[in-house]
């Protein structure tokens, strides 16, 4: 569920589940940058001396104007991630007042043609999908410096990564949101578009909790092999990546690598851990290619024995055992939520052999 | 949302008389109808809808549910029916709205299986709200736990305020141009003097450290200004906002240790 589920408390859920340090005031209660609440009330009690120098005054003495925080139309508010390849702001778009997100390459980038060249991909790809479940892209532009950015929906709700933990003993609403997340990749998939990257943090909340799949990054066109994607090194995240895509380039990944990882996100949600452990990412993926992934019920005995199997299904080593399509995994998710029989079959280690 | 505020922040009679609070307390003893006083309210009201719906959930009620009743919290209130709900003798906004709160929701529970919710109309817009003014409160999970409602209620009551002050700072930063100034400087808002280094923030920022000593000064004389001015917004005297502060401080302060 989303951040609201935290008691309506803030939006931001992942500070919720950590132990603040307590400030020197004793006060255990934080805003943005980490502020002391107490710290910044206390601020505010009236001081004997006031100010013999206005605000005004002082910044037009001393000038410290932005000149890097403009982005083409926008005006950026705050840095709220990083990654990679690019940094994403929280940037007001200038004439509309409209709240959006902002992904631009790092300037360190700027000299990788390969690199702005997937940039660019990334956000034409994106940009040409409509759908409830996936976060929308508002415009692609480059800015001054000649680096491409683009502007998305801005979601309150944070991502996956953070809020997961608010999952735990509540499939049903685990399923609920992954079946969404289905169907918007499903719907990905029929425009040609793969994630490649389907994980936590590349789920969205908006402000009801709705999901939106973000980042289509990876995506890489089904009906055509450009030298960008031959080029390109290992993509995904370790832990969420299917086993077939982790062996590199060469090998063709079809759209059941997203079903993989979907089933790999249900799977944490569900039991609060990922399917593979490891002490560094090679091991992660080894341990993936190499052994089948735990089931469910073994990390947490009193989940549904159809939700066992419906990650195991999402799990499978070999792409042909796993649900065909998005969309048949998003059925199975329905139908459980429905009380109806789901069409997947445990695989018996004997077939698995 | 600004507050119709001085640009010091500082008090005066005169001035307190047009502050919201005030005028929504004038026009409900006088029974007058006012626009005035609707507008203060409603303005009043979009600033601290979390500390209601944060309440609303404390007191176990699924977020779809609270969502409903914070919903209909406020068209109730907006109805004019504040004030009747509640203690009709003077209080701070704050300690009004909680008690019409836990009587509205006695209200409600006694009705809930007359009555349907919602009715399709929205006060609070949430994913606007959210998204324009985004709270980052951090609390640890085991306090959150044993915290009462009430308690929850002021929490949130306090940092609506205070980010609610910081966001007018850091919009009347942006508004000069001064966006990048408040991003780097605002972490040290509350900082000892010798946990901050000004040699770096002097390279980040490009001038030199006494500019950023003269700039951290007045960063802060402006946030306490500001932060005065939304207290003043919620309370009927100039003599309350230090006491409100306090009383928030206090609250807060229950469990330090």
């Amino acid at each position: 569920m989303t951040s609201m589920s935290f008691c309506g408390l803030t939006d931001s859920p992942a500070s919720i589940e950590n132990e603040s340090a307590r400030c020197r005031c004793g006060s255990i209660a934080r805003v943005s940058c980490g502020l002391c609440l107490s710290c910044l009330l206390q601020r505010g009690l009236r001081q004997e001396k006031p100010p013999t120098e206005s605000f005004e005054a002082a910044l037009a003495e001393i000038d410290v104007r932005d000149t890097d925080w403009q982005l083409g139309n926008y005006q950026i508010l705050e840095e709220i991630g990083r990654g990679g390849m690019g940094v994403i702001y929280r940037a007001r778009q200038r004439h509309s007042r409209r709240i959006v997100a902002l992904k631009r390459v790092l300037s360190y980038h700027a000299d990788s043609h390969e690199t702005l060249a997937r940039f660019q991909r990334e956000a034409e790809a994106a940009a040409s999908l409509d759908h409830p479940n996936i976060l929308p892209i508002y415009e692609v532009g480059l800015s001054e410096d000649g680096l491409p950015f683009f502007s998305m929906k801005f979601a309150p709700g944070g991502s996956l990564l953070h809020a997961r933990t608010a999952f735990r003993n509540e499939p049903r609403k685990a399923v609920r949101l992954l079946a969404k997340v289905a169907r918007g990749v499903e719907y990905a998939h029929s425009q040609g578009i793969l994630h490649r990257d389907l994980k936590p943090g590349n789920i969205l909340l908006d402000g009801r909790g709705e999901p939106l799949v973000s980042d289509f990054g990876l995506a890489k066109w089904l009906d055509t092999t450009t030298d960008l994607t031959r080029t390109l090194t290992i993509f995904g995240t370790p832990g969420y990546i299917a086993p077939e895509q982790a062996q590199g380039p060469a090998v063709s990944v079809l759209r059941t690598v997203d079903v993989y990882s979907l089933g790999a996100i249900l799977f944490e949600l569900l039991t609060g851990r990922p399917p593979f452990f490891g002490e560094h990412a090679i091991a992660v993926m080894r341990n993936a290619a190499e052994q089948p992934a735990p089931k469910l019920r073994s990390i947490v005995p009193g989940l549904d024995r159809d939700l066992e199997t419906i990650c195991a299904r999402c799990l499978e080593g070999e792409p042909e055992w796993r649900y065909r399509s998005a969309s048949a995994l998003a059925e199975d998710l329905e139908r459980w939520l429905e009380g109806r029989p789901i069409v997947a079959r445990p695989v018996s280690p004997m077939v698995r052999c | 949302m600004k507050g119709s505020a001085n640009t010091d922040g500082e008090t005066s009679p005169s001035r307190f008389a047009t502050t919201r609070w005030s005028v929504v307390l004038s026009c409900a003893k006088s029974k007058a109808a006012n626009d005035t006083a609707r507008k203060a309210l409603a303005e009043l009201c979009r600033i601290y809808w979390r500390p209601v719906f944060a309440f609303i959930c404390r007191r176990g009620y699924s977020v779809a549910d609270a969502q409903d009743l914070t919903q209909d919290f406020f068209l109730m209130v907006l109805e004019g029916n504040l004030l009747s709900l509640a203690d009709p003798r003077r209080g701070r906004f704050r300690s009004l709205v909680l008690k019409a709160l836990q009587n509205f929701l006695i209200d409600k529970h006694d009705r809930q299986k007359t009555q349907k919710r919602g009715g399709g109309m929205q006060f609070v817009s949430w994913n606007d709200w959210m998204a324009e003014a985004p709270s980052q409160l951090s609390i640890p999970a085991t306090t959150l736990a044993s915290w009462p409602a009430d308690k929850i209620f002021d929490l949130r009551w306090a940092a609506t305020m205070v980010e609610q002050a910081l966001r007018r700072l850091a919009e009347e930063c942006e508004s000069r141009g001064r966006r990048r100034m408040f991003s780097v400087l605002s972490k040290y808002l509350t900082a000892d003097r010798l946990d901050v280094s000004y040699a770096d923030l002097s390279a980040s920022l490009g001038v030199p450290e006494n500019s950023v000593k003269r700039l951290l000064h007045h960063l802060r004389e402006r946030y306490r200004a500001i932060l005065r001015d939304e207290v003043s917004q919620t309370v009927e005297t100039p003599g309350e906002v230090d006491d409100e502060i306090r009383y928030l401080c206090a609250a807060l302060a229950t469990d330090a240790r």
